[in-house]
């Protein structure tokens, strides 16, 4: 797992801890963090997936007022089926991850609310009515957040080759 | 794959402790500890987001104001196109009073409502095409030497009819002729002859040199049918223009420059004298 990898989602997650929130799409703001570990996992597998999900998800873990560790749980969990179900189907078509995006949006809130929910802090059922749009705003973004990834994929594997 | 699945586990395992030494022992202090840490950065893009958002907010306002822009340019034209379409309704409306005017200034006369459909596209002769509609269950017969009025006065006469349209030469064309008489004490008669294509509007010729005739006068429609007009079918008392210039000719008559009664340059509506009742 490269640092920069793992700095981009610490970074995500500060941006969408303070930019984003005044920058709604459809009226919601997407989760960088969720993409950014989506699109990581297909691209670089389970292991590295499980890495980011754990460093972007403790993150937002401290940015946000839930128990310590939901977010990173949540995410682990979506990591997981990810690098299951999607990557080893995907091989290079894009619908995909935007398919993974459209559902996992939806699995992972409502294992992030089951989570709040279970340990005593209500998650709130009305969230729910931002999930929909949500999952449609990480769909329409999975593409670029899968290029992305990608794109680092590439600058890191020479490096790995010759070093 | 071990190693991923250990490296999963361990993390899960490390979430799931989290949670729980959260919900027990409540990990306030690591919180406090993180927000120590980067407290400058969150501030720094707080107040990066306070910008972005402020730009994001008017970018997002602009496009809206845009699209109310496009909108109201829309029912601007809209509008715009309406209120011509009810000038245009206003304007018809005024005319078929007038028209109507027509009728009722002269009850002895039986009118058809024709509407201009066009003009001698040569530009060599002045003369209109005119149609109509038959009023329901009542057959029209227009016939060639019949009279065409617009409210202010005499148009032409009939020259070809096709069905429910006819061409009109207007009385100013060079071929055209109407027996007058000058609305006066003296009632000279004399011949109205179009002019347009000499470079004027209407002469009256052949008027008695002792009759007294001033600029200003009425000149109307004789209803005399002497050769060549027994084919005519026009009525006396119909407006044919104002005398303009009064000359004396050779021959010792009179000619009287006339300015037509009707504006034959922008006729749209017409009536046509079938008869007499």
């Amino acid at each position: 797992m490269r640092t920069a990898a793992l700095c981009s989602l610490v970074l995500l997650a500060f941006l969408q801890s303070s930019t984003l929130l005044r920058i709604p799409l459809l009226g919601v703001t997407p989760d960088l963090v969720f993409l950014g570990v989506v699109a990581w996992t297909i691209v670089r597998g389970l292991r590295e997936g499980a890495i980011a999900a754990f460093t972007g998800g403790l993150t937002l873990d401290l940015l946000s007022p839930g128990w310590l560790g939901s977010h990173a749980l949540a995410l682990l969990l979506v990591a997981a089926l990810v690098a299951v179900v999607t990557a080893p189907l995907h091989r290079g078509n894009l619908l995909f991850p935007v398919l993974t995006a459209l559902l996992g949006t939806i699995g992972y809130h409502l294992l992030l609310m089951a989570l709040t929910g279970l340990l005593g802090r209500s998650g709130g059922l009305l969230a729910l009515r931002v999930v929909l749009p949500l999952a449609l705003v990480h769909g329409a973004l999975m593409p670029l957040a899968y290029a992305a990834s990608e794109g680092l994929d590439r600058r890191i594997r020479p490096r790995m080759r010759f070093g | 794959m071990r190693r991923t699945g250990l490296t999963f586990l361990t993390l899960v395992l490390v979430s799931v402790a989290l949670l729980i030494a959260d919900h027990v022992a409540g990990l306030g202090w690591a919180r406090a500890a993180w927000n120590w840490a980067t407290v400058p950065l969150q501030r720094g893009l707080s107040g990066s987001s306070t910008e972005l958002g402020r730009l994001w907010e008017r970018w997002q306002k602009a496009a809206q104001l845009q699209a109310e822009n496009e909108q109201l340019k829309e029912t601007i034209a809209y509008l715009t196109l309406e209120n011509r379409r009810y000038q245009e309704i206003q304007r018809e409306n005024e005319q078929l009073r007038r028209l109507l005017g027509l009728q009722e200034r002269y009850p002895d006369l039986v009118l058809l409502y024709a509407e201009v459909v066009g003009r001698d596209p040569s530009g060599l002769q002045q003369v209109i095409r005119v149609a109509w509609s038959a009023p329901a269950g009542k057959t029209v017969v227009v016939r060639k030497g019949m009279a065409v009025m617009a409210p202010a006065g005499l148009v032409g006469r009939v020259v070809r009819v096709y069905g429910n349209a006819a061409d009109v030469l207007l009385i100013t064309d060079v071929t055209s002729a109407v027996s007058a008489v000058v609305q006066n004490p003296d009632r000279p008669t004399g011949l109205v002859e179009g002019r347009w294509q000499a470079g004027s509007r209407l002469r009256m010729r052949f008027v008695p040199p002792e009759a007294h005739v001033s600029e200003g006068d009425w000149v109307l429609t004789s209803g005399l049918q002497l050769p060549p007009f027994q084919e005519e079918a026009v009525p006396a008392g119909l407006p044919i223009g104002q005398v303009l210039r009064v000359s004396k000719t050779a021959d010792l008559h009179q000619e009287l420059e006339l300015v037509p009664a009707a504006d034959l340059d922008h006729l749209e509506r017409v009536m046509i004298v079938l008869g007499t009742r």
